[in-house]
């Protein structure tokens, strides 16, 4: 029987360093109507969103926490502040930033990316945007990427109001409810037609204060013929009481336009992560997922595809890597409603030290979507046996018209891999962490290379300890 | 009553978790056949049968279903170190009657459980299996052939829990839908810590004939040890071009290249049943619906 030593200590203090919460306003814990109602006159909300606040928290009361998946009993919403806001306004150059959040940003790399490598920067710090701004060239072609406050004051006041929370509904479950009573900043992109952005936009989330939800709403709308790659980054320092991300991301792909959605998800792992996306893809258009989920406590994540028009497709491209104390339930879902359509997932799952993965997926192809296709695959890698694997992909296929196809595969690293890499000087960890960061490139060929970088960063920090 | 529940659940709004029914479990007549040959069940004779292997014993069973209205059995089946158990079980009843069909079976150690389903569309269709490999280097085969059709539901459970060391389990279903018929296809490889060095495989081919057929597929893999290897695999739709065209080529059109293509997946089966009366007459009974 082989040994195996663990070192237990991960260096996280690239993204466990956390600022004192002074010079901030913090609601009360809990979920009431009056608190609901104080976030909607703290936001000057329109009366629409008001009303859409108090109706979400009526279904949140009346909705039950799911009875698959990891439990959630041990989220205490009276112990979660729903809000909290830097006592800071929104600005649009780095210096104007309050210095402890320029600096939390700074160490996390996102100003120094935004000048090499982005179209545009969000930057968002507990319940509120402090940062945002883009790149002159980009609002020239009429791009609005802008916080959702204050699109909701704008000439776009109109479509938000047409979009936000359509595809997403507050009904559809319990913690969609919650995130349409307690929204709070978020971004608002619009691509018009023909438009091609060609250098990403990144919106990254930082929930800092302790014992905190964050609640930000992504509405992006992609009009026909134009292009955008949308990059999401999240972190947060470590706690010993629970944290909550509820985040909602609906996205609107039009006839013949494309989107990249990528998601680099790196939550400390004291955080509930209920994190609902959406898109919705007209006649020829694409949205292309790429995520890779390496933080949270609890997880539940799977971007859904609706290709509602013919020939839209959807690729879906994951990792997620679960250390101890982690339960990281992901994958995604697709719904094909039209002629022609396709979709394709692959996806990769590491599990560690006691950690749990769970691959979950959907495929739903309608009864019109004849002459469509899917092809889903998972692979999952066991690193002990400590750890927890599942795979539970589902099908509902309603028309002979199809071709689909799906195939998964679970097993442990190769002791012949790790034997060749260590003839060749390499150590065991170090055999093992490349064998790793192979398996994971499905996902690090995908991303531009200093989130692959940073990736493989996460992968290694992760790898780090595992000596057999 | 809740029946062919997955061992972990997912999406609710999917409707796989489970089927409710409205059978009363409670009136069964107790049969024990530890032996070869074939038992028949027709008529209302709901049934708990047990089939029990003896060490370094092997039994051939044809489990021949002959029903009109409802039947409902169950068959615990027990394999003792070193033992194997053929079971075939057979639906050869009246057309629109529905079978409600679970098998539980414990394996010991070095033992081996192959059991075949042959469900040719005689109406709606219950049926599920647990295996239970409990022994170190115990086998389980899962291998069933179904049509689908007119207005049925053909609904299925199978598990392979790997508890021993070196197990093994091999699910496969190959099936045809037509007309509106319903299908769901639920298999389980639970990989138990301590299992190490075992295998499990699960495999789904299902054509689809018509425009009203519903298919659902779900096939899980669940793992606590690391020393295992698991996969599954699926292939759901229609005739691929290349395979049309490879009968064209030979002068068959698609509608007999369909009842050709759907007709293999039970003589593969058929070809195991032993008893040469009951092979011949599932034979003929499969040609007719076909």
């Amino acid at each position: 029987m082989k040994e195996k030593t663990y070192v237990e200590d991960i260096d996280r203090s690239l993204y466990d360093f956390r600022n004192e919460d002074k010079d901030s306003f913090r609601l009360e814990e809990g979920l009431t109507e009056e608190i609901v109602l104080k976030i909607s006159e703290e936001k000057n909300d329109p009366d629409w969103v008001r009303d859409l606040r108090l109706e979400s928290l009526r279904m949140y009361n009346q909705l039950g926490l799911p009875d698959w998946g990891p439990s959630l009993a041990d989220l205490d919403m009276n112990h979660i502040s729903t809000y909290v806001r830097k006592n800071a306004k929104l600005a649009d150059n780095w210096d104007d930033v309050p210095a402890e959040v320029k600096d939390t940003f700074e160490k996390l790399g996102i100003p120094q990316a935004e000048r090499k490598s982005l179209a545009g920067v969000g930057a968002q710090y507990d319940s509120e945007l402090v940062y945002h701004n883009m790149k002159e060239d980009v609002a020239k072609q009429g791009v609005v990427y802008t916080d959702i406050e204050s699109a909701l004051r704008s000439e776009y006041a109109d479509m938000v109001k047409e979009h936000m929370m359509k595809l997403l509904k507050p009904s559809d479950h319990k913690f969609l409810a919650l995130h349409g009573a307690v929204w709070s900043g978020g971004s608002f992109v619009y691509v018009p037609k023909g438009v091609k952005v060609e250098v990403p936009l990144q919106s990254y989330f930082r929930l800092n204060a302790k014992g905190a939800g964050q609640f930000e709403h992504t509405l992006i709308i992609v009009d026909e013929g134009a292009d955008l790659h949308f990059i999401e980054g999240c972190s947060a320092p470590k706690y010993n009481v629970a944290n909550l991300h509820v985040g909602s991301v609906e996205l609107f792909v039009g006839k013949n336009a494309r989107l990249r959605y990528s998601t680099i998800e790196n939550w400390s792992k004291n955080i509930y992560n209920l994190n609902s996306k959406r898109a919705l893809v007209e006649e020829g258009g694409k949205i292309e997922w790429v995520t890779g989920s390496f933080g949270s406590h609890i997880s539940y994540l799977y971007p859904m595809s609706i290709l509602k028009g013919r020939g839209a497709k959807t690729e879906f491209t994951g990792i997620s890597f679960a250390n101890e104390g982690q339960n990281l339930d992901t994958g995604a879902k697709v719904v094909q409603l039209a002629p022609e359509t396709s979709s394709v997932m692959s996806t990769k799952s590491i599990s560690k030290g006691g950690g749990v993965c769970t691959f979950r997926s959907f495929v739903k192809i309608g009864k019109d979507a004849v002459n469509s296709k899917s092809a889903v695959s998972c692979e999952s890698l066991m690193l002990d046996s400590k750890s927890r694997s599942d795979t539970i992909p589902a099908m509902d296929i309603r028309t002979p018209y199809a071709d689909i196809g799906h195939e998964a595969q679970i097993g442990k690293i190769s002791d012949e891999a790790v034997f060749y890499l260590m003839s060749r000087g390499l150590s065991e960890e170090e055999a093992k962490t490349l064998i790793v960061s192979g398996f994971a490139d499905n996902v690090t060929k995908e991303l531009p290379l200093e989130y692959a970088i940073e990736m493989n960063n996460l992968i290694r920090l992760e790898m780090k300890g595992s000596i057999g | 009553m809740k029946i062919n529940k997955l061992p972990v659940r997912t999406f609710n709004h999917i409707g796989l978790n489970e089927v409710t029914l409205d059978y009363d479990p409670g009136t069964y007549e107790d049969i024990n056949f530890s032996e070869n040959g074939v038992l028949n069940l027709s008529g209302r004779r709901d049934a708990s049968v047990k089939i029990d292997v003896k060490e370094n014993e092997s039994l051939s069973v044809i489990m021949n279903y002959d029903a009109q209205g409802t039947l409902n059995v169950n068959t615990e089946v027990n394999i003792a170190k070193n033992g194997k158990l053929k079971l075939i079980q057979i639906d050869s009843s009246q057309e629109g009657n529905r079978l409600v069909n679970e098998v539980s079976a414990n394996v010991a150690e070095d033992a081996d459980l192959n059991l075949i389903q042959i469900l040719p569309g005689r109406g709606d269709v219950y049926t599920g299996a647990v295996a239970e490999l409990n022994g170190n280097r115990s086998k389980c085969n899962m291998d069933v052939a179904y049509l689908t059709r007119k207005t049925q539901t053909t609904d299925m459970n199978y598990v392979a829990n790997h508890r021993g060391k070196e197990t093994l389990s091999d699910i496969l279903a190959n099936g045809v839908l037509k007309d509106e018929g319903k299908k769901n296809f639920r298999a389980t490889i639970d990989f138990k810590t301590g299992c190490a060095g075992s295998k499990g495989e699960e495999n789904e081919h299902a054509l689809l004939l018509s425009e009203g057929v519903i298919n659902g597929s779900i096939p899980l893999i669940l793992c606590t040890e690391e020393d295992v290897e698991g996969a599954h695999g699926c292939q759901i739709g229609s005739l691929s071009e290349e395979t049309l065209f490879y009968f064209n080529s030979r002068g068959i059109d698609k509608s007999e290249a369909e009842k050709i293509i759907s007709y293999g997946n039970f003589s593969r089966l058929i070809r195991e049943i032993e008893d040469d009366e009951i092979r011949e007459a599932t034979d003929r009974k499969v040609l007719e619906v076909l």
